[in-house]
């Protein structure tokens, strides 16, 4: 299988960082927050890459920096270090648009918005950032399909009854705002406006958190169709093993902005080598 | 002059427990071959590490030591103690199968495609994929009834049989089978020898554990004999 990105060295420190950031926070230091100046190492030195449809797990508690791997990549914060590489699996010669590899941690405001409105989608564990809830559920698909250039209203309607119906969103719903759906609708709604463009890469980050089991249950059967039917690449964001044991083949464990442990899922879960990770597993199961 | 597709050599299995600052041996030692169109069937008392060494070759344990050369369908030679996670993951989806004790399967899908789940991730179509797993529950005693339903409900034995037709189902070259009839009857243990025995002519090499003894009997073409750490069999 072919690469569709490579994330090196990528680091992230909320604060105005000193000499002393690195050497003094971590797993060892039982600390994300530097001691010297008070900043935040929310990420150090994440690398790990990524090929066309598989999804990569990145797991920890709340605080390890797992979410903000996939918030740098997709341009929701700026890095403070390191380098991302994406590999456009749709790139083709003939349009103006694209290029075959991207050097995602260097790009415009332009370039980035393009990234993200044609080759990247984000699904969070709140539909008020992934959603506008001040116009309808098929409006909120229409208008990512209008950024990436579709402008034809009647194909546009089309589109969005058609991801509505894939998510399993009552279509004739489709012209309410999302404020009156359940909050496994408004996920639905959420992951049917992030695959609108048919992105190669997908960002989940915690999209089960906090929803009932039955309709968890149903969105990682969604997810997993999805990669299935569009060969979708994805990193999933969780703290929840469950959902590591059942969607990803890889996975990273993050504990105070470092990975700890990286592996085989089967493997991370059975034979955990770090002590951190030996506990985590062994309060879960 | 027949090669083995499977050898392993000085294979060794120890866990470290950190929390309790515990050393826990299991396989220490092993050597064996597995040969297309054989089952190789690891013998030897409870503790001797029998499931650690099927875990350690399909990589959901990390070996302690020692190689586990696997020789691909393209004719290469890869070593599964070492090999990088994507060249596993691969062969995993092409060439090795496991069917393991423990069904771990989506909750809301229906036991005729948690079935055919391994051929889809090879691509097949649907409708294929679906018709081979309907015919392998069929012969592994489902009743039709359940072949919708999510075998999360199932019994021990209905769930073994499901999760024996997901491993059996791509036709791996190489098969790891951890106690595959241990919750079955006599009918659908009959049933399974059958089925293994069909792979065995169409050239699959299998390596087994199986709780009973006469199972091993009927079946094995080779036995490997493990030992309990620090002891005898």
């Amino acid at each position: 299988m072919e690469k569709i990105l490579e994330v090196s060295g990528l680091s992230k420190i909320f604060g105005k960082g000193c000499a002393h950031c690195i050497e003094s926070t971590g797993p060892g230091f039982d600390t994300n927050i530097c001691p010297h100046c008070g900043s935040v190492v929310a990420a150090h030195d994440l690398s790990f890459d990524l090929h066309r449809g598989e999804i990569l797990g990145i797991m920890g508690e709340s605080g390890s920096g797992k979410s903000t791997a996939v918030k740098n990549l997709y341009f929701d914060q700026l890095p403070s270090g390191g380098t991302a590489r994406f590999f456009d699996p749709d790139f083709k010669d003939d349009t103006a648009h694209g290029r075959a590899q991207w050097d995602v941690f260097g790009l415009n405001a332009a370039e980035r918005r393009w990234l993200r409105n044609h080759r990247f989608g984000m699904v969070y564990q709140n539909p008020t950032l992934g959603l506008n809830f001040g116009i309808s559920a098929g409006g909120n698909i229409a208008e990512r399909l209008l950024m990436s250039g579709l402008a034809n209203y009647g194909g546009i309607r089309e589109r969005a009854i058609e991801l509505l119906r894939r998510t399993e969103v009552l279509t004739e719903r489709m012209d309410e705002k999302p404020g009156s759906f359940s909050g496994g609708m408004q996920q639905r709604v959420q992951i049917a406006k992030a695959l609108a463009t048919q992105p190669p890469l997908l960002f989940l980050d915690e999209v089960t958190t906090g929803l009932d089991l039955s309709v968890q249950a149903a969105i990682l059967d969604l997810i997993l169709e999805i990669q299935r039917e569009l060969h979708t690449a994805m990193i999933v964001v969780t703290h929840d093993l469950g959902v590591v044991r059942l969607l990803t083949s890889r996975v990273l464990v993050m504990k105070y902005g470092r990975v700890i442990e990286s592996g085989l899922t089967d493997q991370i879960l059975e034979d955990p080598q770090h002590p951190y990770t030996q506990r985590l597993v062994a309060s879960a199961l | 002059m027949l090669q083995p597709i499977l050898n392993v050599e000085d294979f060794s299995k120890t866990f470290y427990n950190h929390a309790q600052g515990t050393v826990i041996p299991s396989s220490h030692n092993v050597h064996l071959k597995v040969w297309p169109g054989r089952l190789t069937a690891l013998v030897g008392p409870t503790g001797a590490g029998k499931s650690s060494v099927l875990k350690g070759i399909y990589r959901t344990y990390l070996p302690s030591s020692g190689r586990i050369l696997f020789r691909t369908a393209a004719g290469g030679e890869v070593d599964l103690a070492s090999a990088a996670e994507h060249v596993v993951l691969d062969l995993r989806r092409e060439e090795i199968g496991f069917v393991t004790q423990f069904l771990y399967c989506l909750p809301r899908r229906g036991a005729r495609d948690v079935v055919a789940e391994p051929l889809l991730e090879r691509g097949v179509p649907l409708e294929e994929a679906r018709h081979k797993a309907e015919a392998l529950l069929d012969a592994l005693n489902v009743p039709e009834r359940l072949w919708s339903v999510p075998p999360a409900t199932f019994s021990g034995g209905e769930k073994q049989r499901v999760n024996l037709a997901r491993g059996l189902i791509a036709r791996p070259r190489l098969l790891l089978l951890d106690e595959p009839t241990a919750s079955l009857d006599p009918l659908t243990t009959d049933r399974v020898m059958g089925l293994l025995d069909g792979l065995k002519r169409d050239g699959i090499a299998m390596l087994a554990i199986f709780h009973h003894p006469e199972l091993v009997d009927r079946i094995a073409d080779d036995t490997v004999t493990l030992t309990p750490p620090g002891g005898s069999a």
